[in-house]
């Protein structure tokens, strides 16, 4: 039983990094899309360094959110076209940890890179260095949640996927996670306590990864038995 | 033995027949005493009482912002917990509250933002800020756009009731969060004028409409729920054999 | 009466148009709430009606065949 425990995530994290290697363009593309449009921000409303870095906290969380709201549809679509999602459901395994370990792949190969490409970002818009650490700590806890809760909507459209359904579901939820993610950036910035709005991720991250599972699970019978 | 009994109460309060037919009997004394409230708070609060020092008279808002506002909120509620008690007890009375829950909340909170974006114009100059209050209360619609759009992505009706009941689930969660925001933002919105643990701060003047119109907006909730839930009923069990009979028995009705 | 006259119940010192307007839109939304279930509530029952009258007219037809039918 221990072992049904804890094999069923470390399989499926191995498993859905392996899928996601193999396809290098489902890999980078989010992130492509990430540094593009914020290539595009500074040539639509000024290059100017203070007016970039007045938006830059809030602009980085907005294209982190995007980011991760392009790739997340995917998470469970292929697995319910092929059929692996119907042999899931009626394996014996705990259900929740197949589901966490796919979540962590996805975080591992969207949310992880993006905090890592941040700094970049942070440097084209002339974000403070002290800006720098908060963050990508913001980030990292941050997205780890949009890909929870994300996967939450992509479990509840699987019979009629077609984005725009799931960023209607999904945004509400995410807004408190833009809140405290672009309030720890900004506090940063203005020398006020970072670690409150971080703390706020924090325990964001640590609802989420015991509620969104069970929604998640709730959401993939749903769709295979109707 | 009791047990048994207990049972049988509790699934027949389920049944949608039952409802139908209790709520034909109470319908219009609930009309009755939601129109009476109503028309009683709004001519108490819009025209007898005092207008507010600083704001003159757009305060009067308040009588049609704040209940609906605080309606809107419960109604949420409301509908994820019809929602949860359709899911553990397969309850299809419930799923049906939950349905007809959807858009009666929606509406009331678009009613809510619209009166509060009328009253931040003389109160505050402009007629939207995006201070954390307004904002949840933007937020609340689009999570019952959600609700009522998922519904349409499932063909089956079951399906569609269990992944909205879900989704409004979640979003109970995020609400208490979406609300708590206030607390942590300095916001240019209104402390909440009644705490119901402390005195409000209010004059008892200016209060005391505003109590009579939050519980005629909950009654006229509850109106409209039923309203809808009974047109869903029919909607649904046309099949059943007493739908017939009661439709038969009362030819070309309102 | 906080108001002396009609005119000065609905002018409010300039902010009748913000209050009436509110009261106006909130009236709308709330009277929709009702209006709506009830119309729903009669294509219902018109929809049952016509269901009851389908099967009224197959009905006859079954039981004639029945009569029709050569016996074995």
């Amino acid at each position: 039983m221990a072992n049904n425990l804890s094999g069923g995530f470390k399989a499926f994290l191995y498993r859905d990094l392996l899928l996601a290697i193999r396809d290098r363009g489902d890999l980078s593309k989010p992130l492509m899309f990430f540094l593009l449009v914020a290539v595009m921000v500074p040539l639509a409303i000024a290059p100017e360094a203070n007016k970039l870095s007045a938006i830059a906290p809030g602009l980085i969380w907005i294209l982190a959110l995007l980011a991760t709201l392009l790739s997340i549809e995917r998470l469970f679509s292929e697995d319910y076209a092929d059929g692996s999602l119907e042999q899931l459901l009626i394996s014996p395994n705990m259900l929740m940890m197949p589901i966490l370990g796919k979540i962590t792949a996805h975080w591992l190969v969207i949310g992880l890179p993006l905090t890592l490409l941040s700094p970049v970002i942070a440097i084209w818009f002339s974000l403070p260095i002290s800006a720098m650490v908060p963050m990508m700590l913001s980030l990292a806890l941050g997205t780890a949640v949009l890909s929870l809760v994300g996967a939450v909507g992509a479990a509840l459209t699987l019979p009629r996927q077609g984005g725009v359904l799931l960023a209607l579901l999904v945004m509400p939820l995410y807004m408190p996670v833009l809140i405290f993610g672009s309030a720890t950036i900004q506090s940063a910035v203005d020398g006020l306590n970072w670690l409150a709005p971080l703390a706020m991720l924090a325990a964001f991250l640590a609802i989420a990864t015991v509620l969104c599972p069970l929604a998640i699970s709730a959401g993939l019978r749903i769709a295979k038995n109707g | 033995m009791n047990f048994n009994l207990q049972w049988t109460w509790f699934h027949r309060l389920g049944s949608p027949r039952w409802f139908y037919q209790k709520t034909q009997r109470w319908l219009p004394w609930l009309a009755v005493a939601t129109f009476a409230l109503l028309v009683a708070g709004l001519v108490w609060g819009l025209a007898i009482a005092p207008p507010d020092a600083k704001q003159g008279n757009s305060f009067r808002i308040i009588y049609l912002h704040v209940p609906a506002s605080v309606v809107a909120l419960a109604g949420y509620y409301i509908m994820a917990i019809s929602g949860a008690v359709g899911l553990i007890w397969r309850i299809k009375l419930s799923f049906m509250l939950m349905r007809s829950a959807a858009p009666i909340g929606a509406a009331l909170t678009f009613v809510a933002l619209v009166t509060g974006a009328i009253w931040g114009k003389p109160t505050w100059g402009a007629y939207w800020v995006w201070d954390a209050r307004i904002t949840s209360m933007l937020i609340l619609l689009f999570l019952y756009f959600g609700v009522i759009a998922l519904r349409h992505t499932y063909s089956n009706n079951e399906a569609a009731e269990k992944a909205g009941a879900v989704l409004s689930l979640v979003g109970m969660v995020n609400v208490p969060i979406i609300y708590k925001s206030v607390d942590w933002w300095q916001t240019l919105h209104q402390p909440a004028t009644i705490k119901f643990t402390g005195a409000p701060s209010m004059h008892p003047d200016m209060f005391a409409p505003l109590v009579v119109m939050i519980i005629g907006f909950y009654s006229f909730y509850s109106l409209a729920l039923i309203l809808y839930t009974r047109a869903e009923i029919l909607r649904r069990e046309y099949r059943a054999s007493w739908v017939k009979q009661l439709v038969s028995n009362q030819p070309v009705e309102k | 009466m906080y108001f002396d006259s009609l005119q000065q119940l609905i002018w409010m010192n300039g902010h009748g148009v913000y209050v009436w307007s509110s009261f106006a839109i909130s009236a709308v939304v709330m009277i929709g709430l009702v209006v709506i279930p009830l119309k729903q509530k009669q294509a219902a029952i018109k929809n049952i009606e016509l269901q009851i009258k389908l099967q009224a007219s197959q009905k006859p037809a079954t039981q004639k065949e029945v009569a029709d039918a050569p016996h074995s």
